[in-house]
C-alpha cells in the first residue's frame, strides 16, 4: 500500500468521527467551550485572550 | 539538600529561563519586536520550547486531583495508571473522575462541565455513547469503542465552523480525556453484557498515532480477527496499554475470549513525519485531533513494556490470543514487539517530540495541543 493509502485512511477516519459528532448533536454536553482562545504562533495564549477567564 | 532548598533552586532556575526568553524575544512595552527570533512559530527561537505555555495561568485541580505515578507497576506486571484517563482497573463511579492538574481557567471550565454531566448520570451518558457507536457501525461490523470517540458527547467536538472545531479538538483533547475514558469503558462493558459465552472481542493496542486502524485493514490475520469479533476495544494509545488486565477480567467474567492486536511503529516517524505523522494529521481541519507530547511518548515507551508484560502473563491463556503487526510503511505481521521498542525512554522521547514540534511548521493550535503537557505535568 502506498503512503497515499494511509492518508486516505485518515480521511475516512475523520469522516467517521464527524459522522459520530453529528449523531451526538442532540445529546451532547454543552461544555461552554466558547470561542477557541487566541494564540501566538508558538501555540501559547495571546495576552488578554478573550476566552480565558 | 533539603526539599525546601531544592524547590527554591528550581524556582530560581525557572525564573532565570523566563528572563532569558524575555531578553531573547525582545519583549518590551511595544510587545514583540519585528524580525525577532521568537516571533514566528518558534522557528529558530533560542527560547526553551513551550516556555511561554508553561508559564500560563493555571488552576489547581479540584478534588480528587489526578497525578499518578505512571511508572508504578501493579500486580499484573503492567503499570496501573496513565497520566490521563481513569485508573486501569477503575470503572467510575466510583471512584470520582480524577482532575488533571494545572489547566488554564478555560480548560478547567470545559473539564468540569463534562465531569459534572457524567457524574450526574454515568449510565445515561454511557448508553448515549453506546447508541452513537451502534448507529455509526456498518452492517456486519462489530461496534467499536474508543475513548477519543466519546469526546463527541461534547459541544466542543462539533462546532459548526470546522476550523474552530479543529482548534477545539487539538486544544481541549487533554481536558476532556478523563471523562471520555470513563464513558467509553462503561459503554463497552454495557455492550459486553449483551454478548453470550464463547463470543469474541478484539482489542487494538499501540502507541498514539501508530496506525492501528490502518494496519488492521491491511493485514489478513487482523481482518479475520475483526470479522469474528462481537465488540472491539480500540485502546487509546494514551492509556499505555494499562487496560488489558481489566479487559481480560471483564471478558472472562462473561465467558468471552479476547484477541489482542498490537501495532508497532517508530514513534519519531509517527510524530513528526511530514506526510505520515500525528502533527501533520492534526493540521487537517476535517480532523484536528492532537495529542500532547508527553502522553505520546508514554504511549510508546510504557505501552510497549506493558503489553509485553501482559503478553508474557497470558500467552498460554486459552481465553486470549495475540498477534503483532508493524506499521512502518507497508503493514505486516511480526513475531512480537521489537526489542528496541522495549527500551524506549519516555522522557527522552518526550524531549524529542517537544523539540520537534516547537520547530516545525504547524498551526498554532496543533502546537498548543502538543505542548500543553509542559504546563500540565511540569515536573514529569
Amino acid at each position: 500500500m502506498s503512503k497515499e493509502s494511509e492518508q486516505d485512511f485518515w480521511k475516512e477516519d475523520a469522516d467517521r468521527l464527524n459522522q459520530m459528532a453529528e449523531l451526538a448533536k442532540g445529546v451532547s454536553v454543552d461544555v461552554k467551550e466558547g470561542e477557541p482562545p487566541e494564540l501566538n504562533d508558538d501555540g501559547s495564549l495571546k495576552e488578554g485572550s478573550k476566552s480565558e477567564d | 539538600m533539603k526539599l525546601s532548598q531544592l524547590k527554591r533552586v528550581r524556582v530560581a532556575l525557572l525564573v532565570d529561563k523566563i528572563q532569558t526568553i524575555v531578553k531573547n524575544c525582545g519583549i518590551g512595552p511595544g510587545g514583540f519586536q519585528p524580525g525577532n527570533r521568537c516571533q514566528r512559530g518558534g522557528k529558530g527561537g533560542g527560547s526553551v520550547p513551550g516556555a511561554t505555555i508553561r508559564s500560563e495561568a493555571k488552576t489547581g485541580a479540584p478534588p480528587p486531583p489526578y497525578s499518578p505515578n505512571v511508572d508504578k507497576i501493579g500486580k499484573h506486571g503492567v503499570t496501573t495508571h496513565a497520566r490521563v484517563g481513569v485508573g486501569a482497573e477503575d470503572l467510575p463511579p466510583p471512584p470520582k473522575i480524577g482532575r488533571i492538574p494545572n489547566l488554564t481557567p478555560h480548560e478547567r471550565r470545559v473539564e468540569t462541565m463534562f465531569v459534572k454531566a457524567f457524574e450526574k448520570d454515568p449510565n445515561g451518558m454511557a448508553n448515549k455513547f453506546l447508541d452513537i457507536v451502534k448507529q455509526s457501525t456498518k452492517p456486519g461490523d462489530a461496534p467499536t469503542f474508543g475513548t477519543d470517540d466519546a469526546k463527541v458527547l461534547t459541544s466542543a467536538w462539533s462546532h459548526k465552523d470546522i476550523n474552530k472545531r479543529a482548534q477545539n479538538r487539538a486544544t481541549l483533547n487533554t481536558p476532556l480525556h478523563q471523562t471520555a475514558n470513563a464513558i467509553a469503558k462503561r459503554a463497552f462493558v454495557n455492550h459486553l453484557d449483551t454478548l453470550k459465552p464463547g463470543d469474541e472481542v478484539m482489542v487494538t493496542v499501540g502507541g498514539c498515532g501508530a496506525g492501528k486502524g490502518y494496519a488492521l485493514k491491511n493485514v489478513p490475520e487482523a481482518l479475520d480477527m475483526k470479522k469474528k469479533a462481537k465488540a472491539v476495544w480500540d485502546s487509546a494509545g494514551d492509556q499505555n496499554a494499562t487496560e488489558n488486565p481489566w479487559i481480560q477480567k471483564e471478558a472472562e467474567k462473561r465467558g468471552l475470549k479476547v484477541n489482542y492486536v498490537y501495532v508497532h511503529a517508530d514513534p519519531k516517524t509517527q510524530w513528526a513525519h511530514p506526510e505520515r505523522g500525528v502533527v501533520k494529521r492534526a493540521g487537517d481541519p476535517n480532523d484536528g485531533r492532537m495529542v500532547d507530547a508527553k502522553v505520546f511518548a508514554d504511549s510508546y515507551a510504557l505501552g510497549a513494556k506493558n503489553h509485553q508484560a501482559f503478553y508474557e502473563a497470558n500467552k498460554n491463556n486459552k481465553n486470549a490470543s495475540f498477534i503483532f503487526l508493524e506499521n512502518t510503511g507497508m503493514p505486516k505481521k511480526l513475531d512480537g514487539i521489537p526489542k528496541d521498542s522495549l527500551q524506549l525512554d519516555r522522557k527522552e522521547l518526550a524531549k524529542f517530540a517537544i523539540a520537534r514540534v516547537a520547530k516545525i511548521d504547524a498551526p498554532a493550535h496543533v502546537k498548543r495541543g502538543a505542548l500543553m503537557g509542559i504546563r500540565i505535568w511540569e515536573d514529569d
